[in-house]
């Protein structure tokens, strides 16, 4: 057996390992603590609430009723892929950008903190 | 050794079987949105464009020593042995090196069809690891038609490329500009 070959039996073994890992933590790996239906609302539904209320009046005009797109892009599903970090996309609903205006001046911070938590985790 | 089609029934079974389970599975599961960032990079989309890209460079030599070793490019003797062993470890090192980007794209975004670039990249991704697992399988195939593994290797090489496209290259000329 040449050197390469060894190599190329050694690394298998490291890949099949790594990938048997990887299948066994998509059916294990807990993305977020499970809520209980019937739990106290938390802070997030709370804010994701107040957002709700932000979102149908400044933004739903141009975004649509369930961030759908319309004059402006679609958000629901798109902005947690686009804006990982979220703080990105506060920047963008503070600043504006090219045809959106920014509500920097017009909502607080913790107003705009709300409506991105909705458009974030209310939208779907 | 005579060459039998019907023996590559088995090897595409089982990447459909491959295809499918990974479609449903982040079709299914609940999208957790947890981002895992490795350390150097500043974004998901940072290291899982830099993993996509590396593979991608693989992918280019893997098509390479294919064409080499089935005598399609290069002096006309056969390709040294050691052609086919590199070609297994880059191949295993492209595979290896691309789990944890699809386990980010399935785990924490899931398949989405909210545009058309994430709908490719959902199911050209699927098809992907479809193709891979009946490729490697096809390789253990005795009787297997000449141009099996050529076809299979190729267009599992193309089929990345569409996933590369719709992801790293999208995410790079959004970020260069
Ligand atoms: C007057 C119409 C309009 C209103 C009102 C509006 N937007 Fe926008 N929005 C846009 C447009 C147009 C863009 C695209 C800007 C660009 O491409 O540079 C955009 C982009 C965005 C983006 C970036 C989307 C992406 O995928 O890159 C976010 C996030 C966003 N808006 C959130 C909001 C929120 C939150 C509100 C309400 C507080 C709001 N918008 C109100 C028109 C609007």
């Amino acid at each position: 057996m040449t050197a390469l070959a060894r190599a190329a039996a050694v690394v298998r073994w490291i890949v099949g390992v790594g990938a048997a890992t990887a299948v066994l933590l998509l059916f294990t790996l807990e993305g977020a603590p499970d809520v209980p239906a019937d739990a106290a609302p938390t802070e997030v539904d709370l804010l994701v609430d107040e957002g709700r209320a932000i979102y149908a009046q400044r933004c739903a005009t141009c975004h649509g009723d369930a961030g759908q797109g319309g004059q402006g892009p679609r958000l629901a599903g798109t902005v947690i892929v686009n804006y990982p970090d979220a703080t990105d996309q506060i920047a963008i609903v503070a600043g504006g950008a090219d045809g959106m205006p920014a509500f920097a001046e017009t909502l607080s911070d913790d107003e705009i903190a709300a409506v991105v938590g909705f458009t974030r985790f209310g939208l779907s | 050794m005579t060459a039998r089609p019907a023996v590559l029934a088995a090897p595409l079974a089982a990447g459909a079987a491959t295809a499918l389970a990974l479609g449903v599975y982040a079709a299914v599961h609940e999208p957790t949105g947890r981002d895992f960032v490795l350390t150097g990079f500043d974004s998901a989309a940072s290291w899982k464009s830099a993993l996509a890209s590396i593979t991608m460079v693989l992918f280019v030599m893997q098509i390479s020593l294919g064409l080499r070793i089935t005598g399609r490019v290069g002096p006309r003797r056969p390709a040294p042995p050691w052609a086919t062993d590199l070609h297994r470890l880059l191949g295993t090192i492209a595979f290896g090196v691309s789990l944890p980007v699809v386990f980010h794209c399935i785990w924490t975004l899931g398949y989405q069809t909210t545009d058309g670039r994430v709908s490719v990249h959902s199911l050209l991704g699927c098809v992907a690891y479809g193709l891979y697992v009946a490729k490697i399988l096809a390789v253990r195939t005795d009787d297997r038609p000449v141009w099996a593994l050529p076809l299979m290797g190729s267009f599992l090489g193309f089929v990345m490329l569409g996933v590369w496209w719709t992801s790293a290259l999208v995410h790079y000329a959004g970020t260069s500009t």
